[in-house]
């Protein structure tokens, strides 16, 4: 187990390698590059500012800069900001982490129980309005729900904020970050805790209609310990991959919910970064989501073993 | 003795009465006292970004700026005017040589800046010097880059005595002052203490100026707190705090204004106007300097003749433009090229109104009696860009009525950037841009064919030397009134040619709360909240 660990977590540098490299072709494959975003002033002086930025030098050369950075911790300077990346995109990130947390707990809370429930009442009412409900969550797009909770919620009924993470005018505290949290969250989780009901339903349908199931249930077991007990766990390997990677899928749907809320996190960054062809900034952000993203599916891929002993790591 | 006492008392009497009179006149009934103090909550359209006033870009971003930092001279804004006249701001006045190439500038004395660093000819050398002299400690590339227009023909700063700095210039150049006022950006001025303390690259971290209120905290996407400063030279803001909040989503800058959660938005939709008076919100729009135009690419087939520039012009719709589309934000260019707040506007040229027939029989005569296709280049969004791609559509749909077939080509706007500023391809025949100035010079970026792009502004590759006369005898015209009237034949000549196709000037809609008093609006597409107050609730 633990060669396996070792051997997954020394795949993630030639991963993040590559990752790092195509995104640095990508982002200078675009049309306009960050000195436009300075010229439009001065046309004529657009190689002057391209020299100034360091945008004048041969692609490699500047990905040898950059990485020859990256090996001594540092992720360069923030063209549109003139800070250091690291000092911007740390506070973000945490912020992300906030509500990617807040978001992913309830996305699994809601998304196993009605999954659950909807399958141990199979074509009861409770059921068919789960089911139009989920259909409805993965069909909403992040900026449509987030506009209508936030004009019912915030503006109609005045019971939440709007926008932002803390009150501009009052003190950083846990529970004005809760207050905050609770519109975004809802937000981002709607598709992802749409996804893992469906495919928790089907799951647990798959397992329940199962012999062993129905040869447990002759013996006289009460249904919630064939329900917790012996359903849920057999059913519960694909369900883990799904929230696994309903997790990435959250962190790219947090780009959208931090531009409407103008919730403080690396998404809302990423997208004005992209915007202006802040390259360093660019680089940052996708070497950590790519982190948190390899690492994510590395947890659950452990996980998995534990849930379900016939997985062998190799 | 008694006769002298009772004299004075009558004479003082009387002058307490003619006191009241005169000054009891002149207060308004029930004027509203400012309060002092308070957090004023401002929702940005978009994260503000570098805030070194030599390099920011934005006129969003001057916004935030021009409350840290003062400049030598600026556009008074607190006027109401919608020209607002150029005044000294850390320069009390100044002398112009009769050549109009020396300009003498006495600074005002007993300012410091917010590190305590006192104001002189020193520190405008300083900083002058960070934009134009390579040989400097101070020396910045891109805010010389930035900067370059502005300073391209001074030739020497000198220093006369510690209040006194004079510039020499190469040649005259009547928009000299504008462009120093222009955003208040190239003769703003940086505490030398802090540039040498921090270097170029750090000061963007250490903002000091010698603006009414400092800079305590900026957290990239979130907020840039600032605070009054009680050391200011001037009037002392009433507020206590500004905080610039960045709300890039128009929707939700909206709901931020109406749960209090901010107490001012710039850029809302047009289509919240009427709700958002309905509720008490004080929305504000007025003449600014800006137009939303087409310049017309003459490398084109069908543009390079006048006739079918002409028809383009009389086939689009502009006032229906402005009231369908944009819910009358913005006011129909018909005037030329130039803006309503610039010198060279006169509301008595009236040019190209809508005139579906008389575009057909333009066409007709240029020998295009069914139409021919063309392309339009466009940005999907961007600053001051309105809606470009509804907009385009709009006249897309009039231009088929005269038999022109329009393909619209959008892209996103920094790529759209990079290639307006390489100019338009022959196959292009029109790139849209939304820009403009207070002053006039502008139009010499626009359309001299010295500035033919990929080299300046001139995007269409307008080589008129008719127009370029006109321009260059404006350009070092000492006599602001002669100027003017050069600019105009300048606009009346574009006009005639159809050089562009324009549009729009936008009226920059913002919302106050109803709390919010005493602001003006700027007539400009910055200002800050120096006179700005607010009432309790």
């Amino acid at each position: 187990m633990v060669r396996y660990i070792v051997q997954r977590l020394l795949m993630l540098i030639p991963i993040l390698l590559a990752v790092s490299v195509v995104i640095f072709v990508m982002m200078r494959i675009l049309p306009g590059d960050a000195a436009v975003a300075f010229a439009i002033e001065s046309p004529a002086e657009l190689e002057k500012i391209r020299r100034d930025l360091g945008l004048d030098r041969p692609i490699y050369v500047q990905y040898g800069i950059w990485f020859w950075g990256l090996l001594h911790g540092d992720l360069g300077r923030s063209i549109q900001l003139e800070k250091p990346v690291l000092d911007i995109l740390l506070p973000q990130f945490v912020n992300t982490l906030i509500l990617a947390a807040g978001s992913f707990m309830l996305a699994i809370v809601v998304g196993w129980s009605v999954g659950i429930l909807s399958a141990t009442k199979q074509y009861s009412l409770a059921d068919r309005l789960a089911m139009l409900v989920t259909l409805f969550g993965v069909s909403m797009p992040a900026f449509w729900l987030g506009l209508v909770l936030m004009w019912l919620f915030a503006y109609e009924l005045r019971w939440l904020p709007a926008a932002g993470m803390y009150s501009i005018r009052g003190d950083k505290t846990f529970w004005e970050l809760l207050n905050h949290l609770i519109l975004p969250a809802i937000t981002t989780a709607a598709v992802p805790a749409a996804v893992i009901a469906r495919i928790t339903r089907s799951s647990m349908l798959e397992t329940i209609r199962q012999d062993y199931i129905r040869t447990i249930r002759a013996k006289g077991l009460p249904e919630r310990a064939v329900v917790f007990k012996h359903a849920l766990k057999n059913a519960m390997p694909p369900i883990l991959n799904i929230t696994g990677l309903q997790l990435g899928f959250l962190l790219g749907g947090a780009i959208f919910t931090e531009v409407i809320f103008s919730w403080p996190g690396i998404g809302w960054q990423l997208y004005s970064s992209i915007s202006g062809r802040d390259y360093p900034m660019v680089q940052g952000f996708v070497l950590l989501t790519s982190c948190c993203f390899v690492l994510v599916n590395f947890a659950i891929d452990i996980l998995t073993t534990y849930v379900d002993p016939r997985v062998v790591l190799e | 003795m008694a006769r002298r006492i009772w004299r004075m008392t009558w004479l003082l009497g009387y002058l307490i009465v003619i006191d009241i009179l005169i000054f009891g006149a002149a207060l308004p009934v029930g004027a509203e006292t400012p309060r002092q103090g308070g957090t004023l909550v401002y929702g940005l359209e978009t994260e503000p970004g570098v805030l070194d006033p030599h390099i920011f870009g934005p006129w969003a971003t001057a916004r935030v700026v021009m409350h840290i930092f003062d400049a030598l001279v600026t556009f008074d804004t607190t006027t109401g005017s919608t020209r607002p006249p150029i005044v000294g701001q850390l320069a009390t006045s100044w002398d112009i040589s009769p050549d109009g190439k020396i300009y003498t500038f006495h600074l005002r004395q007993g300012v410091k800046f917010h590190d305590g660093t006192p104001f002189n000819a020193e520190a405008v050398k300083a900083n002058i010097e960070r934009m134009t002299d390579k040989e400097s400690p101070y020396y910045f590339e891109r805010a010389s880059a930035r900067q370059r227009v502005a300073w391209r023909w001074l030739e020497k700063t000198e220093i006369i005595d510690d209040h006194t700095i004079r510039l020499i210039l190469s040649q005259p150049f009547s928009d000299f002052l504008a462009y120093l006022a222009d955003k208040q950006q190239p003769s703003a001025m940086i505490s030398p203490t802090a540039m040498k303390k921090y270097g170029n690259k750090q000061i963007a971290q250490h903002l000091v100026g010698a603006g009414p209120f400092k800079v305590v905290e900026q957290v990239p996407g979130e907020k840039v707190v600032l605070e009054r400063f009680d050391g200011y030279w001037g009037k002392k803001p009433y507020l206590d705090r500004v905080i610039i909040r960045p709300i890039p989503d128009p929707a939700s800058r909206v709901l931020a204004l109406q749960t209090n959660e901010v107490d001012v938005i710039t850029i809302p939709p047009p289509d919240s106007k009427d709700q958002l008076i309905q509720q008490g919100f004080n929305w504000m729009q007025g003449d600014v300097h800006h137009i939303w135009h087409i310049p017309l690419n003459l490398e084109n087939e069908y543009i390079k003749d006048k006739k079918v520039r002409q028809a383009l012009n009389y086939a689009v719709d502009k006032k229906g433009m402005a009231q369908y589309v944009l819910n009358n934000t913005v006011i129909p260019a018909m005037h030329g090229i130039t803006m309503p707040t610039a010198p060279s506007w006169d509301p008595e040229l009236t040019v190209y109104e809508y005139n579906p027939e008389k575009a057909k029989a333009l066409l007709a005569e240029a020998g295009y009696p069914d139409g021919f296709k063309i392309k339009f280049q466009v940005s999907t969004a961007g600053s001051g860009q309105l809606l470009p791609v509804p907009m385009m559509e709009y006249i897309q749909k009039n231009l088929r009525d005269v038999g022109v077939e329009l393909e619209i080509d959008a892209y996103e706007w920094l790529s759209y950037v990079g290639m307006w500023i390489q100019g338009a391809k022959p196959d292009v025949a029109g790139m849209q841009m939304s820009t403009g100035r207070p002053y006039d010079h502008w139009l010499s970026r626009v359309l001299h064919s010295k500035n033919d792009a990929p080299v300046g502004w001139n995007n269409g590759h307008v080589k008129d030397p008719v127009l370029d006369d006109l321009m260059d005898r404006a350009t070092v015209e000492p006599d602001a009134a002669k100027a003017a009237a050069l600019w105009k034949q300048a606009v009346q000549r574009t006009a005639e040619e159809a050089y562009s196709l324009t549009i729009a000037h936008d009226l920059m809609p913002m919302v106050l709360g109803p709390n919010v008093k005493g602001f003006k609006f700027p007539h400009l597409e910055w200002f800050s909240f120096r006179e700005t107050w607010l009432e309790k609730k």
